[in-house]
């Protein structure tokens, strides 16, 4: 199971324990314009395909992004 | 630096790091002609690199008249250097259309976008009167995405294959919509 939380952390050059499970694209220091556009790129290639632009929409958040990963399981 | 202008009053904006002033379209056109070679600057406004002819360059900004299409240069405080720009076409007297370039990567994840567009807004709805902003990014740029969304802009729809990519092909586009209302109610809570 991957962990969104090291996703992100690795995606933005940060220790784990920098990324809450409840962090956002407004409460992640790091987590800027290119960290997001590094978040999005790793995310597709963990999924292994291009997301869909609503999908992509909904990603702002640790917990979004676990959804993603997980099919919601936290 | 000299900047003339003609028509309606010239915009000055200024944010803690950046100045943002009004330009011409043929001023802009050729002070970032030399972005049109840099691929990834290309990459992101879906545009390809190299081969453009200044006049055709040109023709890619609307002629701004500081009234109703607007082009603000942004620069470095720090050296002056043109860093970017933000585009503003103003229609129905009160609905803003913005877009934003950075072609100085050195910027690139460093909040520019995010601290500029905060000035604008301000601007647009407590200067011009502006009861809503709205821009459309295309939906596999990241980047302007999540500065649409890191400002508190709401997602009010995607246009599928609404746009045509770099390679040619028909891709989604994002509305991101933004009301005098609602950016007011976000100052008042964050005021930075």
């Amino acid at each position: 199971m991957t962990d969104a939380r090291t996703l992100v952390a690795e995606a933005i050059e940060r220790p784990r324990d920098h990324v809450p499970a409840n962090g956002t694209i407004e409460t992640v220091e790091g987590w800027d314009s290119l960290g997001h556009m590094r978040i999005m790129l790793a995310l597709e290639a963990r999924l292994g395909r291009p997301m869909e632009t609503e999908e992509i929409l909904e990603l702002a958040s640790v917990e979004a992004i676990d959804r993603l990963l997980n099919g919601g399981s936290g | 630096m000299r900047l003339r202008w003609n028509r309606g009053k010239p915009v000055v904006l200024s944010t803690e790091r950046f100045d943002l002033r009004s330009v011409s379209q043929r001023w802009i056109a050729r002070h970032t002609f030399a972005w049109s070679e840099n691929e990834q600057v290309m990459a992101g406004l879906e545009l390809r690199a190299g081969g453009w002819l200044l006049r055709r360059w040109r023709r890619r900004f609307a002629k701004a008249d500081n009234r109703n299409h607007l082009i603000l240069a942004i620069f470095d405080k720090q050296n002056g250097r043109l860093v970017g720009y933000e585009s503003v076409n103003i229609s129905g007297g009160n609905i803003a259309f913005i877009g934003v370039a950075v072609g100085d990567t050195d910027w690139w994840g460093k909040g520019l976008v995010v601290e500029t567009r905060a000035a604008l807004l301000d601007y647009l709805f407590d200067v011009r009167g502006c009861t809503r902003v709205w821009g459309t990014p295309f939906g596999r740029n990241f980047s302007s995405i999540y500065n649409y969304q890191r400002l508190g802009f709401k997602k009010e729809g995607v246009l599928r294959k609404g746009g045509r990519s770099a390679n040619g092909d028909a891709s989604d586009m994002v509305a991101f919509g933004m009301l005098a209302d609602e950016w007011r109610a976000l100052r008042a809570e964050n005021p930075s």
